[in-house]
């Protein structure tokens, strides 16, 4: 049903961590009812401050499909420069130093492993912060639409591996916020992740 | 740098650089470049021609360097064994093709523009052609080519001069990028030394060792590009340096501001320059410096501030700063609500829920500090208008921290 109105439905989430939550709707202004903290799980001041800035992101609106593609192409393009320079660095390292068999692999791999960091660090700055470098630099944040956490790991490389590559196949995918009232993609809705405006950018 | 084409550094919108020094550049560039035609054509014609002609087995290399020797684009253009000072300085204005062309006038309609905001073009215009005859200098004598009758030409190495010039002047600030998106989210801002670190530094410093050996991985003149970057950070802190120029003032208003200052009759070692860095934040508000500087006059001064003063400096600090530094603005509060000021409320009125947040969780350290934090959170609470739309996310927020916070206060904020 949430996927057809594009609208989810007004309902409690829960988290382990943090407690019982609160009866809340989606757009979810007042009326937060009643806490009540689960016994013998300790909460930090930061866990507490953690929770309400992601309560408040829930809140904020749902990024419109040109950020979201300019946040991805500037994303691309870190990425490529990253990459590229990566590359370019170690093609002049194999004329510099001695040009062996072995060292060439060695310096292959090496090459090799550093553009996976880069590609790892992406998927890690989407877990942490809930955004990647640029959707950091607009004002983004990528959300599990279901409990308004942060994405986990799992949850991201699903996103993005799975999820947009769907989404590159079938090509409409990604033209989907255009038309859905709730702006959801199609990885959005496969991995339950919703993409939020919390600020202008910086 | 094509991909992501710095257009500006991140200022007001009076100091933001004019379009003319770039376009005249371009302009000279498209200029020459359309009175050499005939002579590349012809230098074309001649490459061609001589590469189809069979050589002699004993000596080709030395039979083609003398064919190359007499080629036609050496009249305007140096190389390594044929060059003089005035062809080194023409080769700033002249490029091979179309694309080398379109690709370095690009690029100079920013470097210009952007080097604009802080020299008179006369400035500019210098830096970019000894910078850029240096590099060309530099690559011609010390890079190891297959023929010494290879031209080195390009305006590239003054690029990368006007490049390093404005990284020197605008290296602590941010700079607008423009990424080809054909709208304003096209347009962004990122911390100057981030992005020319990764772009000069790595890339062409590397790339320019790989230009010491004949199998060199592309045409790009990368040694050429090093040297024009060295001369131009070099002339710009040489210029700095002669004019003084303090590190906390970004653009040439505030400097020229600055430098005719005087000192005034009544000079107070505390308040003077606070209102000096506030007069200069007024010209431009992106300064961060400034705001940081104001900062630490807070952490050492707060007692003698006055409210005026703090709610002056407070109202400097926009949510991007907010965003960018949240430790220091933290810090600030804490030191204020330790030592029993108030913080002001025009300002606490208006700051986005999200920094409120994160302003609070750097008071979350130490433990002895968090009653700081309650208080900050009821300062802003008590600010907000009933029925606001924060208004329930902040008394869940309260009720969540007060058994947890260490001394909770319960008395009302203080603010101004």
């Amino acid at each position: 049903m949430w996927m057809s109105s594009g609208l989810l439905e007004p309902g409690s989430s829960t988290s382990p961590a943090t407690g019982i939550r609160e009866q809340r709707s989606w757009r979810g202004r007042g009326n937060m009812g009643h806490y009540i903290p689960k016994k013998n799980v300790k909460r930090s001041v930061s866990d507490t401050l953690t929770e309400a800035e992601e309560d408040h992101f829930l809140d904020c609106p749902n990024a419109d499909f040109f950020v979201r593609t300019a946040a991805f192409l500037l994303d691309g393009i870190f990425l490529f420069l990253s990459g590229f320079g990566l590359h370019r660095l170690f093609e002049a390292a194999s004329l510099v130093l001695v040009p062996t068999e072995s060292f060439q692999i060695f310096l292959g791999a090496f090459s090799f492993a550093l553009e996976a960091s880069l590609l790892y660090f992406y998927l890690w700055s989407l877990h942490h912060w809930g955004a990647s470098p640029a959707k950091l630099l607009f004002g983004l944040r990528v959300l599990n639409s279901l409990s308004g956490r942060r994405l986990r790991f799992s949850e991201v490389c699903f996103r993005e591996f799975l999820g947009k590559g769907l989404s590159l196949v079938s090509l409409a995918g990604f033209f989907l916020p255009l038309f859905r009232q709730d702006r959801l993609a199609l990885h959005d809705l496969i991995s339950h992740s919703i993409v939020k405006r919390v600020h202008g950018g910086l | 740098m094509i991909l992501l084409v710095p257009v500006r550094p991140e200022v007001p919108r009076p100091q933001q650089p004019r379009l003319w020094p770039g376009l005249l550049f371009v302009l000279i560039l498209g200029l020459v470049f359309l009175e050499a035609s005939p002579i590349l054509e012809n230098d074309n014609d001649y490459v061609t021609q001589i590469q189809a002609l069979p050589l002699k087995k004993q000596n080709p290399v030395s039979e083609m360097n003398a064919y190359l020797r007499i080629r036609p684009l050496l009249k305007i253009a140096p190389a390594k064994d044929d060059w003089d000072l005035k062809r080194v300085l023409l080769a700033n204005f002249l490029h091979g093709n179309i694309p080398h062309l379109l690709l370095n006038q690009i690029a100079i309609f920013a470097g210009a523009r952007i080097c604009s905001t802080f020299l008179p073009f006369l400035y500019v215009f210098c830096i970019f052609l000894l910078g850029g005859s240096i590099g060309i200098w530099g690559s011609v004598v010390f890079s190891s080519d297959l023929s010494p009758y290879i031209p080195h030409l390009g305006a590239s190495a003054g690029i990368f001069a006007l490049m390093g010039t404005y990284y020197v002047y605008n290296f602590r600030y941010r700079t607008k990028y423009f990424f080809w998106f054909p709208s304003r989210h096209g347009l962004f801002a990122l911390r100057t030394s981030w992005f020319f670190f990764i772009d000069v530094i790595l890339l062409e410093l590397v790339l320019s060792v790989a230009q010491f050996f004949p199998t060199r991985t592309d045409n790009v003149d990368h040694l050429a590009h090093v040297l024009g970057f060295g001369w131009g950070v070099l002339m710009a802190l040489v210029v700095r340096a002669v004019q003084r120029w303090p590190g906390f003032l970004q653009t040439r208003l505030e400097f020229l501001h600055w430098s005719k200052l005087s000192c005034p009759a009544s000079y107070d070692s505390i308040h003077s320059p606070i209102a000096i860095w506030l007069k200069c934040l007024q010209m431009n508000p992106y300064n961060d410096q400034l705001k940081s500087k104001l900062c630490r006059a807070i952490l050492l001064r707060c007692e003698q501030l006055t409210d005026g003063e703090l709610a002056e400096i407070f109202d400097h600090f926009c949510p991007t700063f907010m965003r960018l530094t949240p430790d220091i603005v933290g810090i600030c509060l804490k030191t204020l609500l330790s030592k029993q000021r108030k913080i002001p409320r025009k300002w606490l009125k208006h700051v986005p829920y999200d920094i409120v947040i994160r302003l609070a969780r750097t008071m979350a350290d130490p433990v002895e500090d968090q009653k700081y934090l309650y208080e900050f959170i009821v300062a802003y609470r008590n600010l907000q208008p009933e029925g606001g739309d924060y208004e329930g996310q902040l008394e869940l927020l309260m009720r969540k921290l007060s058994p947890m916070v260490v001394g909770t206060p319960a008395k009302s904020a203080r603010f101004q």
